[in-house]
C-alpha cells in the first residue's frame, strides 16, 4: 500500500483506513508485542515516538468485550479489555528517507523477538492438546458429535504446531550464527 | 548481557550505547551517535536499542538524566559503576587489540599506532 502511494491514518479492529501519498513516501513494520503489558506497551511505543516512528496497534485476534481480563501464560501477565485486548500488534510508520529501517539488529535480541512468538504459540498448542485430551477423557458415554469436535481441534492445533516449528526454525537459524558472531 | 561468562566481553551494542552516555543523550541521540562514529556500520534497530537501554537501567550502568524542559524526551547519562566496566572493557579491547597486531604484523589501515 505504501509503495502505491497510501498512508495509513487508522486502525481498528476490522478496517484500515488510508489517505493518498506520494508513492513510497512512508515504509511500515509489524511489531508483536502481545507479551507486553499495557503499562509496557505505552512506555514502548513513548520511546518509539521520540525515535520519530508514528505508531498504531492492531489486534491479533477480533475480541469484543468489557471487563473481559485474561491470563496469558507466555508472559505471566494478564491482558484485559481496557488494556492490552486488540493491541498485540504495533504497526510503524517511518518516512521513507533512505535510512535503515530494522527494529531489531542484535542477535540476542532478534532471538528473544521470535522466541517469544514461538513460546506464544506452542502454549496456544499445548492449551489445544490439554482441551482435546480433557473432552477425549469424557467422550466415551456421549454422542459421537463430540469426537468430530476433537479432530476439529487436534486440526487446529497442527495449525499452530506448524507455526511453532517454522519460527523454532527461525529461532536455530540465528542461534547458529551466534557461535561465530556476536 | 554477559558479563560472567566469556572473559567478561560485552556487547558492541551495550559497549557504544555506554560510551554514547558519557554526555547526557536521548534515544534518538545514542542512535545518531553510534551510527556517526561506526560510519554506518552499526544502525542500531529501536526494538535493540529500548532493550538495551532497560537492560542498562537494570544494571545502574546508566540512569536517566532529569530534564526539565522537554519532558517527552528522556534522557540517560552514564553512572560510575558503568564507567568503571567501560575501563574494564577499554583494558580488554586493549590486551585483545595488541595480540592481534603482534600475531598479523599490524594493521597497514590502523589510525593510531600503539
Amino acid at each position: 500500500m505504501a509503495k502505491r502511494g497510501f498512508r495509513l491514518v487508522k486502525t481498528s479492529r476490522l478496517s484500515y483506513v488510508f489517505e493518498s501519498c506520494e508513492p513510497s513516501k512512508f515504509e511500515y513494520r509489524v511489531e508483536f508485542a502481545g507479551e507486553k503489558s499495557y503499562k509496557e506497551l505505552k512506555k514502548y511505543c513513548d520511546f518509539l515516538n521520540s525515535m520519530g516512528y508514528k505508531t498504531f496497534f492492531k489486534n491479533l485476534n477480533l475480541n469484543y468485550s468489557i471487563g473481559k481480563v485474561k491470563w496469558r501464560p507466555w508472559s505471566g501477565k494478564f491482558a484485559s479489555t481496557s488494556g492490552s485486548f486488540n493491541k498485540e500488534l504495533i504497526i510503524l510508520e517511518k518516512m521513507n528517507d533512505g535510512t535503515p529501517f530494522e527494529m531489531h539488529t542484535d542477535l540476542d535480541d532478534i532471538i528473544g523477538y521470535y522466541r517469544n512468538i514461538r513460546n506464544m504459540y506452542a502454549i496456544v498448542s499445548l492449551l489445544l492438546i490439554i482441551l482435546a485430551a480433557v473432552n477425549q477423557s469424557y467422550l466415551l458415554n456421549i454422542t459421537e458429535i463430540k469426537g468430530w469436535v476433537n479432530i476439529l481441534i487436534l486440526l487446529l492445533c497442527i495449525v499452530f504446531l506448524v507455526l511453532v516449528f517454522l519460527y523454532t526454525k527461525i529461532v536455530y537459524g540465528y542461534v547458529k550464527q551466534k557461535n561465530i558472531y556476536e | 548481557m554477559r558479563d560472567n561468562i566469556k572473559g567478561g566481553a560485552l556487547t558492541e551494542t551495550c559497549f557504544l550505547i555506554l560510551l554514547s552516555v558519557y554526555e547526557p543523550n536521548h534515544g534518538y541521540g545514542i542512535k545518531k551517535f553510534i551510527s556517526k562514529e561506526t560510519n554506518g556500520r552499526l544502525d542500531l534497530g529501536a526494538g535493540t536499542l529500548y532493550g538495551a537501554l532497560n537492560t542498562l537501567l537494570k544494571k545502574k550502568w546508566i540512569m536517566p538524566y532529569d530534564n526539565d524542559e522537554d519532558s517527552r524526551k528522556h534522557r540517560f547519562i552514564i553512572t560510575e559503576e558503568g564507567k568503571q566496566v567501560v575501563e574494564k572493557e577499554l583494558m580488554r579491547l586493549n590486551e585483545v587489540l595488541e595480540l592481534a597486531i603482534k600475531v598479523t604484523g599490524g594493521n597497514k589501515n590502523h589510525k593510531n599506532s600503539f
